[in-house]
């Protein structure tokens, strides 16, 4: 087996399962996932099904929104499962309905694949496994899965769903998506939309410096600096100019802000630590976080915060100024 | 037969430590102190090596062809071979369920610790010498396999959740430690006890078996957090074996922690006949030793009349045998030096 699909259904949870070659589509209603993983293996009995290999675990919005806990302690507990296993939301539809999609040549498994490797060039979100995933739960009772949505037969980024005490709680939809990876400096910044350009992150860097009084937490200000290549303009103008490079610049600067507060207030509106505000503030002040530590979760939807954002459009890879194709008279 | 070598003395040492180091490390040191857990390791190795000097001074007041058991009162060295023979019973167990539980296997324990029992029985048979030149290959069989596993770890890792370490914590990191300094400390009593007359006293093998123990449990133990953190490590049961279902060589080689889980009964093996082959010494009958089936199969016994399950185990690892472990690690050199200054 490839992918588990996981979903619940009035019998309890309903697994399915996707594998390649031989092409198999399999979905099994049953009071847990366990009991629904043997009655899988009676179902295909002219041969045994193989979960050891698995390399995706998509949950479907039901499951996601009721309770992830059956899925994830079912990846630590089984000996055939292994905790590296990169976990997937499905928006908007259950796991067996991205499991059914696809043809031959391309099934749930090769999108999901494909879905993972844009995530980690386009920065639309970011694939974390079921460690990750167990690890931030159980530190910070809140974590991101990235989310995806089943549009005409194929799974497309979704962003991020937003998981607190084991369970989806809202979403990050793209281009907000891209926010997260700046913020939690995740690989892949992906593409910016201006006004009359688009320019690509090359590089992020996030700085959280807690602000004190005392011993009491007063703000937190984040900084984050970021560089950008002009990789397409609409003609009319010469974005190049440092005039035009500016204006872009502030553009960049403001749109990206805008991403990062969203987030920000979503984080305190749910009181969810999703982006580990307070693993920044125990690595920048460890003697100061361990008196405040009992108290984060009271502590982060009044936290005061404040966002610079520095943007410096640094290339314009290869075409230095847009090409007259009116001609130059 | 000729006696063992300091070398082979050490190796064996270094290769047995690794059965119960694994099984109270990660989980009680990042019990005690969360992701800082990481330092107990680091935070044992001062307190080993003062132990060790302690040990090594109660060595050094030996006579010339005296053992430390010739210098301990007898009915301490029958407590002693007891002990040993405990010790192997509780190990057999814990082998076999760890075994299992790392596989997800759910069967019966008794045919495992049956065979393992009875391979130690082989090899204590066989003496020390021989089985000191089997752990130099086992050893080196062990850390390939570790090394192996941590370097999976390593492209999973979360290196921010070592950092963030303040002076606050430096009580829990050290009652984390406490779990190792013991597994060191009655690593160190029994290979003082194995050690031929003149032996065990080495500094720089001591030192290199004290470092090498105490890294171990570091490296493990960042793994655990960086790739697990601690909050869900600790509650898993064999965190280090969880991991080695993660290893991955390029998609080429995967899913061998069957293979891996099985290449650390060599350690389980070394403990155990090595064991057996100190409560053959210490337990004689009519001065004669006993045979070491004879003891094995007690071990067996020991072995079964401990808890029925896993639960009841972990009370065991966890707080019966390291405090008393600890404990008759320092009674046994206060012992043999009271009765040095009594001479």
């Amino acid at each position: 087996m490839e992918t588990l699909g996981c979903d619940v259904c009035e019998d309890g949870v309903s697994l399915s399962v996707a594998a390649a070659e031989p092409r198999l589509r399999l979905t099994q209603e049953a009071p847990s996932l366990r009991l629904a993983m043997d009655r899988l293996r009676d179902q295909a009995a002219s041969e045994a099904l193989f979960f050891a290999h698995t390399r995706f675990l998509l949950i479907g919005q039901a499951m996601a929104e009721a309770d992830l806990a059956p899925a994830l302690d079912l990846m630590a507990r089984s000996a055939d499962m292994r905790l590296r296993t990169p976990v997937f939301l499905l928006l908007g539809a259950d796991a067996a309905d991205a499991i059914e999609a696809g043809d031959e040549e391309r099934d749930v498994t090769e999108m999901l694949a494909a879905l993972q490797d844009d995530f980690a060039e386009q920065g639309a979100g970011a694939a974390f496994s079921c460690a990750e995933t167990l690890a931030a739960l159980a530190e910070r009772g809140a974590a991101l899965a990235a989310a995806c949505r089943l549009e005409d037969g194929t799974l497309r980024p979704a962003g991020y769903g937003i998981l607190k005490d084991g369970r989806c709680v809202g979403q990050i939809a793209p281009p907000e998506a891209q926010g997260v990876n700046l913020l939690c400096g995740l690989g892949g910044h992906g593409d910016v939309r201006l006004d009359g350009a688009t320019v690509t992150l090359s590089d992020c860097e996030a700085e959280f410096a807690p602000r004190w009084s005392g011993d009491a937490l007063t703000g937190l200000d984040i900084t984050l600096k970021l560089r950008a290549a002009l990789t397409e303009t609409d003609g009319r103008r010469d974005k190049t100019a440092e005039a035009a490079r500016a204006d872009l610049e502030t553009e960049l600067t403001e749109t990206v802000q805008g991403w990062c507060e969203t987030i920000l207030r979503q984080s305190q509106t749910l009181g969810a630590d999703f982006l580990d505000l307070a693993g920044h503030i125990r690595h920048d002040s460890p003697a100061k976080w361990s008196r405040i530590a009992p108290e984060w979760s009271a502590v982060l939807p009044d936290l005061a915060w404040t966002v610079t954002v520095e943007a410096t459009l640094d290339r314009t890879l290869d075409l230095e100024a847009p090409v007259p194709l009116g001609g130059t008279e | 037969m000729k006696p063992m070598t300091e070398k082979q003395l050490w190796t064996i040492g270094s290769l047995a430590v690794l059965s119960p180091l694994l099984r109270v490390v990660p989980e009680t040191n990042l019990r005690a102190a969360g992701n800082a857990g990481w330092l107990s390791g680091l935070a044992a190795l001062p307190i080993l090596a003062l132990y060790a000097l302690f040990l090594r001074a109660a060595l050094r007041r030996l006579s010339e062809g005296e053992t430390l058991e010739d210098r301990l009162f007898a009915p301490l060295r029958r407590f002693l071979g007891l002990w040993a023979l405990f010790y192997a019973g509780f190990g057999l167990r814990m082998s076999a369920e760890r075994f299992f539980t790392a596989l997800g296997v759910f069967t019966a324990w008794q045919p495992f610790a049956l065979i393992l029992a009875a391979l130690a029985a082989v090899a204590a048979g066989w003496g020390a010498k021989p089985l000191g030149r089997a752990a130099q290959i086992f050893l080196a069989a062990v850390t390939a396999a570790l090394l192996l596993a941590l370097g999976c770890a390593l492209p999973q890792m979360d290196w921010g959740r070592l950092g963030g370490v303040s002076r606050y914590d430096a009580p829990s990191i050290l009652r984390g430690a406490l779990p190792t300094v013991s597994v060191g400390m009655t690593g160190l009593l029994f290979l003082a006890l194995l050690a031929p007359p003149g032996g065990g006293s080495d500094l720089k093998r001591g030192g290199a078996f004290l470092l090498r123990l105490t890294l171990t449990a570091t490296a493990i133990s960042m793994a655990a957090v960086g790739v697990l953190g601690a909050e869900s490590a600790q509650r898993l049961s064999h965190p280090f074996f969880i991991l080695l279902r993660n290893i991955s060589l390029s998609r080429a080689i995967e899913r061998v922690e069957a293979l891996i889980s099985a290449v650390w009964v060599l350690p389980d093996l070394t403990l155990l006949a090595a064991l057996l082959i100190l409560a053959r010494r210490l337990l004689p009958v009519r001065q004669k030793p006993l045979p070491a089936w004879m003891l094995a199969a007690a071990a067996f016994g020991l072995a079964a009349s401990l808890s029925p399950t896993a639960f009841g185990l972990a009370v065991w690892s966890e707080k019966i045998i390291p405090i008393a472990g600890a404990g008759i690690a320092m009674m046994v050199p206060a012992a043999a030096l009271l009765k040095s200054n009594l001479k």
